[in-house]
């Protein structure tokens, strides 16, 4: 059984949550709620490519905030 | 009867073919085959000319009705024709049976022909019953076997009949063609031709479509018909579909079945057999030819999630008609050519059949024809059929309700019918989001993830400082000597933690911890904790590289090491260490506060998102990754066991505090479940890592510390009840916890059937924040890894990630506060693994684990396997990838693979392949190289140089080409003395070879830490000598290791006890041994594995020396000695016995006494033993002086030594025995003064005994190997026949090619080895 997430041939999204967290998603599920498209279509590397480049504090937004920081 | 003339010999249709071998191998009272119709009428009948039409015109005019079928004693099954055929006919009169009770009795009379199977090599496979109803109404029921013809040949045959029986003349309906043409037209295709367009149809197709249930007893059960209809606006709708999708009806249906199997196996690849006409169009008339020309045949279909319905029916429609021409080839043929075995076992039939035209219908109202049904079967578990009528079509799915639950076949069909309504609603949609599941599918499972639980925000730092206030006088924590109660405990880790706090170590900073087991390691791991901050276990035993890397990548703000780690640990620049044990750190923590942490003294309020640990795991990139986990699922974890685990097990054992044994390395986020028992205020053993490896000491530790809760991998959990963690006869614990990779059906049964012991699973990656699902032995009699915990929901979803059924196999994600924030430092593989939750609160997470499990019905779940090629080793999670790039990495490496090989079951091992660079590669270096950067557990058991990667036709890598590493020629010496036999022996058993010499390597023959334990175990309990499985490590060879079993003083002396255990086993009875006259009988070591798994071996043997009042005083004496030990460990027979020379004495004698008391004896083998001549016949010496030197003149003799040698005569011990040491003989060689003496005084007691010994009768039977190469004198007395007076059952002898004194040699125990096995197991009723 392979998962759509490993498939390197696939047509990828990236969303974005209230907490800025990042996550994969194949284009052709719907995108569940809460979540917003970001990047993409596109391929499965240039949705990765986009994750590293603008997600660089692993931390929760809520987190974030209570520890002082914007 | 006379044979009928022969008119044709001819071959079989495909599909023939395979209904002949159906009927063959089927032989119940039904045939499913067997084909029905009934005609009824209304009206008169004239009975004769129906009987001339149906019982001969139509076999005149159709030779191939005339055959019969033959597959034995022909190359090729064959069909023959005979010359002339009457089917034969019956008739029934209902006339005087009740009318109310006619329908029923024709309803039987349908049944009792059906269960009438024809032989299919008596033709003709054709009979009628003509039932008379009443004046008015009959019935003609034709009864025939479906391997003559199909159902569009069955209408044309029902039209001919009516029109036979009418009165045309035979010459005035359409000419016959011949069913021989069609045969001839089929031999001549081209068959490698269709053969390589199957291979392509169904290439990189890996698992069949099964659904049925595994059947064992394979009868045949007729099918349940469920019925539904498409008709009005749904069957235009289909209509539409076909014409926008331009494809036919067909297409359709075909294509919604394939969607309706994929939920039902969880699979987005399913093939399913498929009936096709098989009337080839460029074969002139062949549709109104009648015979059998129907076959069945895979339909392959891949379901892309991505692509619109309207282009997956263009692509199946595609896919099919090119195989079209090569509709003709058998399926036995594709599934041998595939290389596939079974593919599928569910059939797909869109019934076509000659439509009922004005000219049918006036034959109808001319015969007075009222109805026609047939009834047809087919053997598959789920048969689909869709029929076409006027009002749309009729959709049936038939169930073999013996195959398949009711249930399952009605949702089926629902989600069949779902998907034709979803596609034809929504053409333009893509496939992955029609919702093939009803909404009440799904119901279940939302009340299994019910599982919200109050959750506070007490961090578990908090909560084990709660704790301590409330029983600060318990004990906390005990490590060897030392205990702690809770407030010592708790006032040491405050101590630290703000140590660690002046220096910086709040919220969101790491701590790395590399501090060997110890209070130290518990007490450093809750100070960061308490300071809010976040732990990095490092495994002190892993590659100093590994360790560096991991400490670069985490950033942590300092490490904690202890004097004896700190060489262990190596240098990161910048980063600041403290020496836990230092005195300067001793001397700071004395003058620091030790009064519990408040939030102002954090360098920043501790928070239930801020990170709790770091814990690093194999990654497949190539480099390990560091799951990042907050501190809220610690809370949760807690919450949860103290309702499912806790409390209950708490309460079983009469509310007390319980002792926990910790024995999980620190490095794995399982070394919890000990510790959160410690909050919880239970009183925590910490095993030290020596302990913790060494299943023996870790379970007497158990037995004498009474420790209650213990928590291991399945694997080891194994080894430890091997070693006697559950046995009656102690102190056994209450609650064993599982983790860490699936458990097995044994280990899940040993836990489940101890009395008073509950075995729990806890699952959960370390993505996961400990566990996610749990389940226990009480709720499950097979292995389960639970249901969902607190606060946590399962989902199961298919690869388009839709929820599935409950038994649908699935993927497993996680949703809950469990999860871990990610991967720390990278954000693309986080983004990748925890995604966007499809089926949860909005805008949440779930992490994806590769873990394919299915729902029970019970809410719990099963595990099933990966969904990637993760593998987990012994709790060890390893990603091939990894270790394939760092084997890449290699100097000299050009190309690597990695396949995990488990050719001894239950032991998984990691292979490498290589293929070298120009200049080749040194395997021996590579090999160290890894373990240089390796963990132990990720190092290739055994390397393997390719000269080229085997790849598949798409250029992947064929994994299922990859060799098994050829078994090392062995080059190593054989053992030389019984030591070595005994170490080669257990070494070959633990490692599962034929063989091992005593110069192979332990660990390069495929031996790992697990196995070490258990070798070490069996040479303990076999040799009684005390090693570690550090000893292995450093003396991995057989010669190496027994220069230590010989070191041991406590070796001499367990090899001197009465009762030698020389293999382990339980579950069947014990073989014992009896040692001959030198009193030794580690020799029959080398018989243990010839002997059946789960059978004991014991060697027997006289009391030490030095216990003269122990000293049996005759040979029956002996024997009772002996019986007592055996009896202590098997109160009850059948009791096998060996013995040899001496021992056979002892052996009979013993037989002979079971059997007097009324036990059962089950093999008795003597090793070259027969009855003592009369005293009168030999010389007897009872001088004891005398004895002696006779008895070290003989030990001399046997060591190939003289009398002068050893400074005689007279002879002394002194002067004798290190000759006797020096000597190259097995039993004697390097040899303890205590060993020695002990086998001299045996001799002489047995000397002295054995002339005196006396033979009662025995009334069993006696195998005797007789050693054929005996040179001493008295051959006349060597006979097995002088048994034969004493023993009322047979003597069956054996020669064997061997000296008297031979027989603990491997190369005899290879000859007697098997015979005594099978004398065991036939001595041996079954079922015992």
């Amino acid at each position: 059984m392979s998962n759509p997430f490993d498939d390197t041939e696939g047509v990828f999204l990236v969303l974005v949550n209230d907490e800025d967290q990042h996550s994969l998603w194949p284009e052709f599920a719907e995108v569940p709620a809460g979540w917003r498209i970001v990047h993409g279509p596109g391929s499965r590397e240039e949705a990765l490519d986009y994750v590293n480049a603008n997600w660089g504090d692993l931390r929760p937004r809520s987190l974030r905030v209570a520890m002082g920081e914007s | 009867m006379p044979k009928p003339a022969l008119e044709d010999v001819l071959p079989l249709t495909p599909l023939q073919e395979g209904l002949l071998y159906h009927a063959v191998y089927t032989a119940d009272d039904i045939d499913v085959y067997t084909v029905q119709t009934l005609f009824r009428f209304t009206g008169p009948v004239d009975t004769t000319a129906l009987r001339t039409a149906a019982c001969e015109t139509v076999f005149e005019r159709h030779p191939n009705l005339r055959a019969g079928f033959l597959h034995e004693g022909v190359k090729q099954p064959v069909q023959f024709i005979v010359r002339t055929a009457v089917a034969p006919w019956r008739e029934v009169d209902l006339g005087a049976t009740a009318p109310a009770e006619r329908e029923a009795a024709l309803e039987r009379v349908w049944q009792d022909e059906r269960h009438r199977r024809f032989n299919l090599a008596k033709p003709p496979l054709f009979r009628y019953v003509f039932v008379r109803l009443d004046d008015e109404h009959s019935a003609l029921l034709s009864t025939s076997h479906h391997i003559l013809a199909d159902g569009w040949s069955l209408g044309l045959f029902k039209r001919e009949l009516l029109e036979l029986y009418r009165g045309t003349e035979p010459a005035a309906l359409p000419e016959v063609r011949p069913f021989r043409d069609y045969l001839a037209w089929l031999r001549d295709r081209d068959q490698a031709a269709d053969l390589a367009a199957w291979q392509e149809a169904l290439s990189g197709f890996t698992e069949p479509t099964l659904v049925a249930r595994p059947d064992p007893d394979g009868r045949n059960v007729v099918s349940v018909p469920l019925t539904e209809h498409l008709s009005g606006a749904e069957a235009d709708a289909v209509t539409a579909l076909t014409r926008t999708a331009r494809v036919t009806a067909n297409t359709v249906f075909s294509t919604a079945w394939a969607m309706a199997l994929g939920a039902l196996v969880g699979r987005d690849d399913v093939v399913f057999g498929s009936t096709v006409s098989g009337r080839p169009p460029e074969l002139a008339g062949v549709e109104s030819m009648i015979g059998l020309f129907l076959n069945t045949l895979p339909v392959r279909v891949v379901l892309r999630p991505g692509e619109r319905v309207l282009d997956l029916l263009r692509r199946v429609q595609a896919e099919q008609t090119a195989l079209l021409p090569h509709h003709y080839t058998g399926l036995a043929q594709i599934q041998h050519a595939t290389g596939a075995g079974q593919l599928f076992d569910t059939l797909y039939v869109l019934q076509n059949m000659p439509r009922r035209d004005a000219a049918f219908e006036e034959l109808v109202r001319e015969t007075g024809l009222s109805e026609i049904s047939d009834s047809d079967q087919t053997h598959y578990p789920l048969t689909f059929v869709i029929r076409p009528d006027e009002n749309g079509y009729e959709i049936q799915l038939a169930y073999r309700p013996d195959k398949v639950d009711d249930a399952l076949a009605r949702r089926t069909l629902d989600s069949a019918l779902r998907a034709v309504r979803l596609m034809a609603a929504r053409p333009e949609q893509q496939v992955g989001r029609l919702r093939l599941f009803a909404d009440t599918d799904l119901a279940p499972i939302e009340a299994f993830n019910d599982t919200a639980l109050d959750l506070p925000a007490t961090s578990i730092a908090t909560l084990f400082e709660e704790g301590a206030q409330r029983w600060p006088e318990r004990t906390a924590l005990v490590f060897g000597d030392i205990e702690l109660s809770f407030a010592e405990l708790n006032a040491r880790i405050n101590r630290l933690a703000r140590v660690l706090i002046d220096r910086g170590v709040g919220p969101e900073t790491l701590v790395a911890i590399g501090v060997p087991r110890s209070v130290d390691s518990v007490v450093a791991l809750f100070a960061v904790l308490k300071a809010g901050a976040g732990y990095v276990p490092l495994e002190l035993d892993h590659p100093a590289e590994r360790l560096a890397g991991m400490l670069v990548r985490s950033a942590p703000a300092m490490v904690l090491v202890s004097r004896s780690s700190h060489d262990r640990v190596p240098g990161v620049p910048g980063l600041e260490r403290l020496v836990l044990d230092a005195p300067e750190t001793l001397d700071l923590l004395d003058v620091t506060g030790a009064a519990d942490i408040t939030d102002a003294e954090r360098t920043a309020p501790a928070s239930p998102d801020a990170i709790a640990y770091t814990i690093y795991t194999s990654g497949s990139t190539g480099e390990p990754k560091g799951v990042a986990v907050p501190y809220r699922g610690l809370t949760n974890m807690l919450l949860n066991h103290r309702a499912a685990i806790f409390d209950p097990v708490v309460a079983d054992a009469g509310n007390r505090v319980l002792r926990i044994a910790h024995t999980v390395s620190f490095s794995f986020d399982m070394s919890w479940e000990e510790l959160l028992w410690l909050v919880q205020g239970h009183e925590v053993h910490l095993m030290d890592e020596e302990m913790r490896r060494d299943s023996l000491t870790l379970t007497s530790y158990c037995a004498k510390h009474a420790i209650d809760v213990i928590n291991v991998t399945p694997s080891y959990c194994a080894q430890l009840v091997d070693d006697g963690l559950l046995d009656a006869s102690r102190h056994r614990p209450c609650l064993v916890l599982l983790g860490g990779e699936a458990v097995s059906e044994a280990v899940w049964e040993r836990l489940a059937e101890a009395e008073g012991v509950l075995g729990y699973n806890l699952y959960g990656p370390t993505e996961y924040t400990i566990n996610a699902l749990g389940g226990g032995t009480h709720e499950s009699a097979t292995p389960t890894v639970g249901g969902p915990i607190a606060n946590t929901r399962a989902l199961v979803l298919d690869t388009a990630l839709r929820p599935v059924a409950v038994g649908v196999p699935g993927e497993l994600y996680l949703d809950g506060v469990g999860l871990a924030r990610g991967y720390a430092g990278r954000p693309d593989l986080t983004a990748e693994r925890f995604v966007a939750n499809p089926a949860g609160a909005a805008g949440s997470l779930v992490y994806r684990t590769g873990d394919l499990v299915r729902w029970r019905a019970d809410g719990r779940l099963d595990f099933l396997g990966r969904t990637d090629d993760q593998v987990k080793i012994r709790g060890f999670r390893i990603e091939p990838g990894e270790v394939e790039s760092e084997l890449a990495a290699c100097a000299g490496v050009a190309q690597a693979a990695i396949a995990v090989r488990e050719d001894v079951p239950g032991a998984k091992r990691l292979i490498g392949y290589v293929v070298p660079a120009r200049g080749g590669a040194d395997l021996e270096e590579v090999r160290a190289d890894l373990a240089r950067r390796l963990p132990a557990a990720m190092v290739p058991a055994a390397l393997v140089e390719l000269d080229a990667l085997p790849l598949t036709v798409n250029g992947k890598l064929d994994q299922r080409a990859l060799p098994a590493p050829e078994p090392r020629p062995s080059v190593g010496r054989p053992p030389r003395d019984e030591r070595e036999t005994a170490l080669c022996a257990i070494f070959a058993e633990v490692l599962g070879l034929p063989e091992v010499t005593v110069d192979d390597d332990f660990f390069v023959l495929g031996g790992h830490s697990l196995l070490a334990m258990r070798a070490v175990g069996r040479i303990r309990k076999a040799m009684g000598v005390r090693l570690t499985a550090s000893t292995l490590v450093l003396a991995p060879t057989v010669a190496r290791l027994a220069a230590h079993v010989a070191d041991t003083g406590a070796a001499s002396e367990h090899a001197r006890s009465s009762l030698l255990p020389l293999r382990e086993g339980r579950r069947k009875k014990a073989v014992f041994c009896f040692s001959p006259g030198h009193g030794v009988s580690w020799g029959f070591a080398g018989l243990a594995p010839y002997i059946e798994e789960g059978r004991a071996v014991y060697g027997l043997q006289p009391p030490s020396s030095g216990d003269v009042s122990r000293m049996p005083a005759s040979t029956e004496e002996m024997a009772h000695y002996y019986l007592e030990r055996i009896r202590a460990v098997q109160p009850e027979g059948p009791y096998h016995l060996v013995g040899w020379s001496y021992g056979g004495q002892v052996a009979y004698t013993a037989a002979t006494l079971l059997r007097e008391a009324g036990e059962r004896v089950g093999l008795l083998a003597l090793l070259d033993t027969f009855p003592v001549p009369p005293l009168e016949e030999m010389s007897t010496v009872t001088d004891p002086v005398e004895l002696e030197q006779t008895a070290l003149s003989d030990m001399l003799a046997y060591a190939r030594a003289t009398v002068q040698d050893a400074g005689g005569p007279p002879l002394v011990r002194e002067q004798v025995f290190p000759v006797l040491r020096a000597s190259d003989h097995p039993l004697l060689a390097a040899q303890d003064d205590a060993t020695l003496t002990w086998i001299l005084e045996s001799w002489i007691h047995i000397g002295r005994l054995m002339p005196f010994t006396e033979y009662r009768p025995y009334d069993g039977d006696l195998v005797v190997f007789t050693a054929k190469a005996n040179v001493s004198p008295g051959a006349q007395y060597r006979d097995h026949r002088h048994w034969g007076p004493k023993v009322a059952g047979t003597v069956v002898n054996h020669d064997v090619n061997c000296d008297h004194d031979d027989f603990a040699t491997p190369a005899v125990m290879a000859v007697i080895g098997p015979v005594v096995a099978e004398g065991v197991e036939n001595a041996e009723p079954q079922g015992r």
